[in-house]
């Protein structure tokens, strides 16, 4: 594509103000003071090929039912367990493995229904998963409103018609929580409320799918059965929750005791197969850093198939030879603390000075278990306007793919950018931005 | 999916509330209009009147500072500034019953104001467009809403604060029962959301014969009466 | 075999009437190989709708809740139970979520040195724990809270039978041996009481690490988990500002 460097950068900012407009941002904290920011959209978007595309759709297909399976076999007969295929450790010192989950049969099996697959491609044009995010994945909704905004800002960048349509995730999402509710009652989508640095999305998907959007309060369980309360108390059922509270304070019988987010017994409901959890409670032990390692190796033992989508080259310490590999190799390792979340715990080692990296290493020798180490990948940097120029920066796609009754993928993603050029962390809590995916149709 | 006709008190809260202030933003810049027109050719301390009909604190020192103040002061809560805001923080829980479109010409409304505000521009004719968009807002509401109870509780709180400003301000009789007659139009639709006894307390105060708009008493009453009203 | 009579009653008074009250109890003796119900009945504030089950660790659960404002909460669990003082519970579900350390038993510096101490062969290691926690601690109560993890307690050197229990069970865990926190009534002593479960390999058996004993006379138990936090009696929710006051009478007696 040839890229009209002005043509481009007047869209940037015309698009940018219909942002604004519809309100397209996401909060943060800064010292404790609640902050909502615009999601900075750059108008070069992520082309991928239908070559490209028909792989990757293929490989987040096989991963996504691949972990569906993995959770469901941990929260019953844990055979990957007892096939010594993953050490019973990284299961259940996992901070997301929850034991409360145990015995419980979500509708149809599923466990993880929004999948955000986390991908990088390489500059040899191999594509590695970087991170599974089967708990609260968010940020379709940048993608999908960005679309449409484009389409009236530029329509004649989309008139050649090979571009996928990427508005219909909204018709994806309806159709799946109609599935999982199965006829029981209404859908809502359950936000913890505003202050939520997501609470744009919550909202925004709920008028596109015409869930009703719920807030802590306004749900309550009488008799195993879940409920949205009216003004006068009035009630109507509710068959399925897609949930964007986090597991711990989902219900204060049985997690998080203070939780004001939650629903009392909604744990009870769920047991019963009253109500869907969408995603289920307990996802976290399937996107931990240390079981991903081994999300390859469940491909072959639950679908008895070649796993189709790499991992970027992984050492756990926990294993001996890979321990001495990588308190050999630390300074060209990305080091990763399995403990912690958001980026933070990310550290490379070719930016530590000695005294550092010796300390890194004695906390691996301590507790090997807590750590993960990768090879850095080699990412293929993509184009970003900066001012009136085009830069090349670090970039990650994160998929979505939904699992109802069948799994399907997305045909777009959201592609984040960092804004700094040294700069491997795309997370966009971190200052970068983000771009519209092009799968093509041909 | 079952569609979902219910809605939650805190929605309910929200809808009442967003109607009240977004029509607080279009009375109080009504109404500044006319004072700023009133102080070209005034002496200082002309707005002092307004002042005290809104129930406002704070101290102005002089014109100037009154006129920015009443426009853009975050602290007063009198001004469009904090009215427009408010309305904005109870539509923005609202998205999906009111939806993007109609939402965006608030969206719009706290932009302008907030670049007006960093500019100090004291000329009010710079928040034509917030009346724009507020006339915008109440047409695109009226067309989109799909629940219709919803529209009626914050057309409901919209009238409300309507007939507020009409007391505060001494209007006549006529526009008083007029715009109560109009609230009346809403209140009727939604069982339950009023308080009977003050209905047939203000339906008793509102009338040819009672009406004493000079008489502190009176308009204390009705101030309170219609304050409370509605049970949201 | 032993009979015993139980009676467990819990009435909390709220200084202002409170709304969405919803609450979950484990008030009711465990069934295993050890314990027998003979003879039981639950009762629960009128206006309130219950329903009962099993929660993931095995343990009897009564759950419910009200729309309706409360200016009380009461309930009563009563009945008779049979103990074969001899038998132990085999139940291997889950073993594995009491193996590693739970919230409140999380190990620090010293607890670690502390495990790494007791190297020496004891035949019995779970007792010599139990020992050794009743010889370290004093029983002080009000000292601590339901949320004081072991290490706080291996600090202040004192707390309550919770307390002795959480500290035993880290050190266990940290030896090795499967360990989880039990809730029950003992004779005499007016209130419910916590005790350690460890297993064998074979059996759980009974310490009670406040006492310096195990568990075969005189202990009925409710429930399990990996903590405290996994099975309180009563865990509840409500709205409302209020203050209150809760009078729990316990008798346990054998006939």
């Amino acid at each position: 594509m040839k890229v009209r460097i002005k043509e481009l950068t007047e869209s940037r900012d015309t698009v940018n103000k219909w942002m604004e407009r519809y309100g397209v941002r996401f909060g943060v904290y800064k010292n404790n003071v609640f902050k909502e920011q615009l999601f900075p959209f750059d108008p070069i978007p992520r082309i991928i090929s239908h070559e490209d595309w028909s792989y990757l759709e293929k490989g987040l297909k096989q991963r996504v039912i691949t972990l569906n399976k993995f959770l469901w076999d941990i929260y019953h007969e844990k055979n990957i367990i007892k096939d010594g295929i993953v050490p019973e450790e990284f299961v259940y010192s996992s901070k997301g493995y929850m034991p409360e989950c145990e015995g419980i049969n979500p509708q149809d099996g599923i466990y993880s229904h929004i999948s955000g697959i986390d991908l990088v491609e390489g500059k040899d044009g191999q594509w590695y998963v970087l991170e599974d995010n089967l708990r609260i994945p968010s940020g379709a909704s940048y993608p999908m409103i960005a679309r449409q905004i484009t389409r009236r800002v530029s329509p004649a960048t989309f008139q050649e018609g090979d571009v996928a349509e990427n508005r219909n995730y909204a018709d994806m999402l309806q159709g799946m929580m109609d599935e999982m509710n199965a006829g029981r009652g209404i859908s809502v989508i359950l936000t913890p409320g505003r202050y939520n640095s997501a609470f744009f999305e919550h909202s925004y998907l709920a008028e596109k799918t015409g869930a009703t959007l719920a807030y802590p309060g306004d749900l309550f369980v009488e008799n195993s059965t879940v409920y949205y309360t009216g003004l006068y108390k009035e009630r109507v059922r509710v068959g399925c929750i897609y949930r964007r509270v986090s597991d711990e304070y989902m219900d204060p019988m049985v997690f998080e005791a203070s939780s004001m987010l939650g629903i009392p017994n909604v744990m009870q409901a769920y047991r019963a197969g009253n109500v869907a959890l969408i995603n289920a409670i307990g996802n976290g032990v399937a996107d931990d850093k240390g079981i991903y390692y081994f999300v390859p190796k469940m491909v072959e033992y639950y679908l008895g198939e070649k796993p189709i989508l790499q991992n970027a080259p992984t050492y756990l310490p926990f294993f001996k030879d890979d321990y001495e590999y990588v308190l050999n190799n630390i300074e060209k390792l990305v080091i990763k603390d399995v403990s912690e979340a958001g980026g933070y715990g990310v550290v490379f080692g070719k930016d530590l000075p000695t005294d550092k990296l010796n300390e890194l290493k004695a906390l691996i020798v301590d507790q090997p278990r807590r750590w993960i180490a990768q090879e850095v990948i080699d990412f293929k940097d993509l184009g970003i306007l900066e001012g009136e120029e085009c830069v090349e920066r670090k970039a990650d796609l994160r998929a979505f793919v939904i699992s109802g009754k069948e799994t399907k993928v997305w045909k777009s993603g959201l592609t984040r950018f960092s804004r700094n050029p040294d700069s491997f962390v795309v997370n966009s809590s971190q200052g970068g931005g983000f771009k519209d995916t092009w799968v093509m149709e041909k | 999916m079952t569609a979902n006709t219910i809605i939650s008190a805190k929605k309910a809260n929200s809808l009442f509330w967003l109607g009240r202030y977004e029509e607080r933003v279009y009375t109080t810049l009504h109404m500044l209009r006319k004072c700023y027109d009133k102080m070209i050719d005034g002496e200082v301390g002309d707005y002092w009147p307004l002042l005290n009909t809104l129930d406002a604190y704070g101290s102005y020192q002089n014109n100037s500072e009154f006129t920015l103040g009443m426009m853009y002061d975050k602290g007063n809560p009198c001004s469009v500034i904090t009215a427009q805001t408010k309305a904005m923080d109870n539509a923005i829980l609202l998205r999906e019953e009111i939806m993007s479109e109609t939402l965006s010409y608030l969206e719009m409304s706290v932009a302008l104001m907030n670049e007006c505000s960093a500019k100090k521009d004291a000329n009010i004719i710079c928040l034509q467009p917030v009346i724009d968009w507020s006339l915008a807002f109440w047409g695109s509401a009226e067309q989109r809403f799909k629940n219709h109870r919803a529209l009626y509780i914050m057309m409901m709180g919209r009238n409300i604060e309507n007939l507020d400003m009409l007391i505060r301000y001494n209007y006549g009789y006529e526009r008083i029962a007029l715009a109560y007659d109009s609230l009346k139009r809403y209140f009727r639709q939604i069982p339950n959301i009023i308080d009977e006894n003050l209905e047939k307390k203000l339906d008793m105060l509102i009338t040819h014969d009672k009406f004493r708009i000079n008489d502190v008493d009176y308009k204390h009453e009705l101030l309170v009466s219609l304050n409370k009203f509605v049970k949201v | 075999m032993k009979r015993y009579i139980y009676n467990y009653q819990t009435i909390t008074t709220f200084s202002k009437p409170i709304d969405m009250h919803s609450f979950l109890l484990r008030c009711q003796p465990a069934i295993n190989e050890r314990q027998k119900i003979e003879n039981e009945h639950v009762i629960i504030s009128p206006d309130y709708w219950t329903e009962s089950g099993v929660d993931a660790f095995g343990n009897k659960i009564i759950f419910g809740g009200t729309t309706k404002p409360q200016n009380t909460f009461a309930y009563v669990s009563t009945g008779l139970v049979n103990i074969k003082d001899e038998a132990t519970e085999q139940d291997e579900k889950n073993l594995h979520i009491y193996t590693l350390q739970s919230r409140l038993t999380w190990l620090n510096e010293d607890m670690i040195d502390l495990a790494r101490s007791l190297e020496h062969f004891h035949l019995d290691m779970a007792e010599h724990i139990c020992s050794l926690v009743h010889e370290m601690l004093h029983y002080v109560p009000n000292t601590t809270n339901v949320d004081t993890p072991a290490w706080e307690v291996l600090q202040k050197k004192r707390g309550v039978c919770q307390d002795f229990a959480h500290l035993m069970i880290a050190l266990c865990r940290a030896k090795g041996i499967p360990a989880r926190y039990v809730n029950g009534f003992l004779t005499g002593t007016g209130q419910t009481h916590a005790w350690v479960e460890v297993f064998d390999g074979k059996n759980w058996l009974g310490y009670d690490p406040t006492h310096n004993c195990d568990t075969r006379q005189g202990y009925v138990k409710l429930s399990h988990g990996r903590d405290y936090a996994d099975c309180p009696v009563c865990r509840g929710i409500f709205r409302g500002n209020v203050l209150q006051q809760t009078l729990i009478n316990v008798t346990l007696h054998e006939l």
